[in-house]
C-alpha cells in the first residue's frame, strides 16, 4: 500500500531524504501542470517544480497535516508564480502589440468551420493569449479556482487578500476569459 | 453576452453566474436558472468557456520525467540547506510590532491617567483607547496609501504605446500592503466590518500593484484607472480619513508608526 503524504513528511523531518524523494516524484507533474497554466511557459513551469520543492524542502517543519501536502505545495507553487510573473513582466508582452487588430480579430474572422476549430493548436494559442490578458492576481485565483478546486477562502490565504477580493478575482477572470474566448465557443 | 454590473434587471449578473457555475451560490439562483431561458443560455455559454479551458493541459511529459526532477533537486537540496542570506524585517512584524507597543502605550497612558484623577480604570475604557490607537494607525496608513495611488489615478492618459513607470509606487506597496493585512485582520478580531473591507478593497489594488509590471502599458494603466474610479475606493479612503482625522488635527497626541 501506499504511504500517505503524512507519513512520508514525517519521515522527511526524521532525516530521511527518501522519503523527500518519493513526495517530490509523486507531485511533480501536478506542479508543472500548475506551473505550467500559471506561466503559459514549459521553462517557467519547470522553474516552478524545482524551485516548489526547493521551497518545501526548507519549509516541511511549517506544514500542518490538517490540509492536504499537495494544497500546500499548490500554495507555494502559486507564490512563486507571483513572484516569477513579477520578475520576468510577462504580461507586459501581450499589450506591445501594435498591429492594431489584435488575435481576437483573427480568430472571429477565421472560418467558423466546427472541424477547422477542432481542439487544436490554434485553439491552445488562444487560450494561452486570452490567460495572457489576465492579471497576474486574476490568473493565480482563476487557475487556484479552475484547475486546483481551491477554496476562495485558501485563494484569498494564497494571495493574501479577503476572500471577497479572491471572490471577486475569479469573477473578473472569467467575464474577461469569457469575452476573450467567444467568438471559439460559439464557433465549435 | 450580459452586463456585468446587477443593472441587468431581473437577470443574472456575469459574477453572479460565475458564482453559480463553481457551486458557491444560493440555491435561489439555481432556480432562476432553470426557469429563465435566457439566463439558462448564458450559463451554458459560460459553461462551454470553462470546459474549453478545462481541457487546456500543459504539453506532455517524458517518461521518467519525476526521475529527472529529482536528480536536480537532490543536487540543489544540501546547499539550500546550508544557504544562509541576510533578510530586512518582515514589514508585517514591523507594523505588529508597533502597534503592539501602541496600544500597549495607550493602555499605560489610559491606566496612568485613571490613577490620578478617576476611580480604577475598567477595560472598556482600556479597549476604547486601543480602539482609538488603531484608528488613529489606519488613518494614516490610508493616508500614505492615497499618496501612492492618487498620482496613478489623477495621470493624464497615455497613448497606448507608452508605458508607465510604477517602479517607485511598487517600492512602496510591499509594505503598505504587509500594514495593510495586518490592519484588516485586526479589524476583523474588532468585528469593524466597515474598516475591514474598505481595508480589503484596498489590499485587492495594492496586490494588483505589487504584481503589476514595473511599467505599465496604456491599456494596463487605463485598466487600473477604471477599475480605482468605478471602485470609488479614493473616495472612501477620503471619507475614512475625514471621519476619523489624525489626532495632530484637533491638538492631540500625534502617534505615528
Amino acid at each position: 500500500m501506499e504511504e500517505s503524504d503524512p507519513a512520508l513528511v514525517d519521515r522527511v523531518l526524521n532525516g530521511d531524504r527518501d522519503a523527500f524523494q518519493m513526495l517530490a516524484e509523486r507531485h511533480s507533474r501536478s506542479v508543472f501542470q500548475l506551473g505550467y497554466r500559471m506561466t503559459g511557459n514549459q521553462e517557467d513551469a519547470e522553474d516552478i517544480v524545482q524551485e516548489t520543492f526547493l521551497r518545501a524542502f526548507r519549509h516541511l517543519k511549517r506544514y500542518e497535516s490538517r490540509s492536504s501536502f499537495s494544497t500546500w505545495l499548490y500554495r507555494i507553487a502559486a507564490n512563486y508564480s507571483l513572484d516569477l510573473m513579477r520578475s520576468r513582466r510577462r504580461f507586459v508582452d501581450c499589450e506591445r502589440r501594435d498591429d492594431g487588430a489584435g488575435w481576437l480579430a483573427d480568430v472571429a474572422s477565421s472560418d467558423p468551420s466546427a472541424h477547422q476549430l477542432a481542439y487544436s493548436g490554434q485553439i491552445r494559442d488562444n487560450i494561452e493569449k486570452a490567460m495572457n490578458e489576465l492579471t497576474v492576481v486574476e490568473r493565480t485565483a482563476f487557475v487556484l479556482r479552475h484547475y486546483q478546486n481551491f477554496s476562495i477562502e485558501q485563494i484569498g490565504a494564497a494571495l493574501g487578500v479577503g476572500e471577497n477580493a479572491a471572490k471577486h478575482s475569479i469573477f473578473r477572470a472569467v467575464r474577461k476569459l469569457r469575452r476573450a474566448l467567444e467568438p471559439l465557443v460559439t464557433a465549435v | 453576452m450580459k452586463p456585468d454590473s446587477a443593472s441587468a434587471g431581473s437577470h443574472l449578473t456575469q459574477d453572479q453566474i460565475a458564482e453559480y457555475l463553481y457551486g458557491d451560490a444560493a440555491p435561489e439562483l439555481a432556480a432562476h436558472v432553470a426557469a429563465c431561458p435566457e439566463c439558462g443560455e448564458e450559463c451554458d455559454a459560460v459553461y462551454r468557456t470553462l470546459q474549453l479551458l478545462r481541457n487546456w493541459e500543459a504539453p506532455e511529459l517524458a517518461p521518467g520525467y519525476e526521475s529527472a526532477v529529482w536528480q536536480k533537486l537532490a543536487a540543489s537540496l544540501p546547499q539550500q540547506r546550508r544557504a544562509f542570506r541576510f533578510r530586512r524585517p518582515n514589514a508585517v512584524w514591523t507594523a505588529a510590532a508597533a502597534l503592539a507597543a501602541m496600544i500597549v502605550v495607550a493602555i499605560s497612558l489610559q491606566f496612568a491617567g485613571s490613577r490620578v484623577q478617576e476611580p480604577p480604570a475598567d477595560t472598556a475604557q482600556a479597549s476604547d483607547a486601543g480602539q482609538r490607537i488603531l484608528s488613529v494607525a489606519v488613518t494614516d496608513h490610508i493616508e500614505r496609501t492615497m499618496a501612492v495611488l492618487s498620482p496613478l489615478v489623477n495621470a493624464e492618459p497615455q497613448h497606448p504605446a507608452r508605458f508607465t513607470d510604477v517602479s517607485v509606487e511598487q517600492n512602496t506597496v510591499e509594505d503598505l500592503l504587509a500594514e495593510n493585512r495586518l490592519y484588516r485582520q485586526t479589524a476583523v478580531q474588532d468585528k469593524d466590518r466597515n474598516t475591514a473591507a474598505l481595508l480589503d478593497e484596498i489590499g485587492q489594488v495594492l496586490v494588483e500593484l505589487e504584481h503589476s509590471p514595473a511599467k505599465l502599458s496604456g491599456p494596463q494603466a487605463h485598466d487600473l484607472q477604471q477599475r480605482l474610479a468605478d471602485s470609488s475606493l479614493l473616495s472612501k479612503m477620503k471619507g475614512f480619513v475625514s471621519s476619523n482625522p489624525s489626532p495632530g488635527e484637533n491638538g492631540a497626541r500625534v502617534i505615528k508608526l
